[in-house]
């Protein structure tokens, strides 16, 4: 008899890395930046979706254009030291593949968008991480407020039966 | 009893079996699926860490009309991925892609290849004469090693392109697992790469010998595979192996199930390794 699986409300979404000074606002091209510590806890959730809302300073970004490579930088030790691979305050990406990248969907030209992370559902660490966000737009990122350019993700467990 | 339903096409999100053998010795791997977009694809082998992009301003590239994201559509003049790091580097390699030629002529069309500077450094896959497979080597002495298929390749179907080349100097090809052929032994070592590039070849920073088409799932391994490995290759089942879904329970059931490889809609439909990371 075959199982059926399915999945379980996902939870709202919520801020992963900040919008503000400590996070995207007005991060360089090519440069990275971490986002907050997340501690997944007990029965941590074994997906996510992220989804990037993104303004860049004038210029045009073409549709496909990769805007934020993402990586997730674990500690299972404990949440202190995460994976040095990387400096998280460093220009300097881990050499490994991003875990999820973001697109334009559309041109921009210093509009707000939103790109859905690619792909669509990650499995999610169960340590304690921060993403590690590297703006490849081409361009800089360009805020007015600290939501303009924000990465959030909504957690997501399955069912079976 | 559980066993694998091959006819369904299972979810993500995938992670990579390093238990498979698949991954023994892989160290170029590029699934489009994963996080890859029409400028990027990410070597997700964990290995060269070879990541490709398409170049500055440079041509995006197309996909191919399926439900999934991964088939990429090349024009066969300007497009091409191109990585500043060489997947392999040395004697024994082997590589593979899956592609489907929208031409096929005189003109040689590269799926994968390892290039540098010097015109010696040639190490890839490609179509030759007119419509076959071709696995090419060339050492640093010059000697080229060439080993060309006898399969007639035709417009818009799917290949598996398998090639190796010996720690002797001696390119085999493989065209959908099999026809194996050889070329001539020319000993040597190989001539310093820099690159990797699927869509063409690129030497002395020039494109060339682009492939009109698209392009699946490459790989490159710094090994020479055995025989059935490369055979086996062409399954595309055997992706599963190296590519382990997470959610593998939605696509296990209980009862006998056929355990052959995909039907050739499901083939035809998610060519080359193109299964959607998303549900």
């Amino acid at each position: 008899m075959a199982t059926t699986f399915s999945w379980a409300s996902p939870a709202a979404a919520a801020q992963v890395v900040p919008g503000s000074t400590a996070g995207l606002r007005n991060l360089a091209n090519n440069t990275c930046v971490a986002g907050d510590a997340m501690t997944p806890g007990s029965n941590p959730p074994l997906f996510a979706s992220y989804v990037a809302d993104h303004k860049f300073v004038a210029g045009a970004i073409a549709v496909g254009t990769v805007l934020f490579k993402c990586w997730y930088c674990t500690d299972p030790a404990g949440g202190t030291s995460y994976d040095d691979n990387v400096s998280l305050a460093s220009t300097t990406p881990p050499s490994r593949a991003p875990d999820f990248i973001f697109i334009a969907g559309k041109a921009l030209n210093n509009q707000a968008g939103r790109s859905q992370s690619i792909p669509l559902i990650v499995a999610r660490p169960p340590h304690p991480f921060k993403i590690l966000v590297q703006n490849v737009a081409g361009l800089a990122v360009a805020n007015v407020n600290d939501t303009d350019t924000i990465i959030k993700e909504a957690t997501v467990n399955e069912y079976g039966a | 009893m559980r066993t694998w339903d091959k006819s369904r096409r299972p979810t993500g999100p995938f992670v990579l079996n390093r238990d498979s053998w698949r991954a023994q010795g892989l160290v170029g791997w590029w699934p489009w699926g994963g996080p890859s977009a029409e400028r990027y694809v990410p070597d997700l082998s964990g290995a060269a860490n070879a990541h490709l992009d398409t170049v500055a301003g440079g041509a995006k590239i197309g996909w191919l009309p399926y439900d999934a994201p991964g088939a990429a559509s090349l024009d066969g003049a300007s497009q091409y991925w191109l990585s500043g790091v060489p997947a392999v580097t040395a004697l024994p390699f082997s590589l593979a892609s899956w592609c489907i030629p929208t031409t096929l002529d005189a003109n040689e069309h590269t799926t994968l290849s390892v290039s540098g500077a010097s015109t010696n450094a040639l190490n890839r896959l490609s179509t030759v004469s007119t419509n076959k497979a071709m696995m090419q080597f060339r050492n640093s002495g010059g000697s080229t090693s060439n080993a060309i298929g006898t399969v007639a390749m035709s417009v818009g179907n799917l290949y598996h392109l398998g090639g190796r080349v010996s720690s002797g100097g001696q390119s085999a090809i493989w065209t959908n697992g099999g026809n194996k052929q050889t070329g001539t032994a020319v000993g040597g070592s190989m001539t310093a790469v820099q690159n990797t590039t699927v869509g063409a070849l690129y030497r002395a920073s020039t494109p060339e010998l682009y492939f009109p088409g698209s392009i699946g799932e490459c790989s490159a391994w710094s090994v020479a595979l055995e025989d059935w490995q490369m055979e086996a290759l062409a399954d595309p089942g055997t992706r599963f192996e190296l590519w382990y879904p997470l959610r593998s329970r939605k696509w296990i059931v209980s009862g006998a199930v056929s355990g052959g490889p995909f039907p050739h809609h499901i083939r035809r439909r998610h060519a080359g390794g193109m299964i959607a990371m998303a549900a």
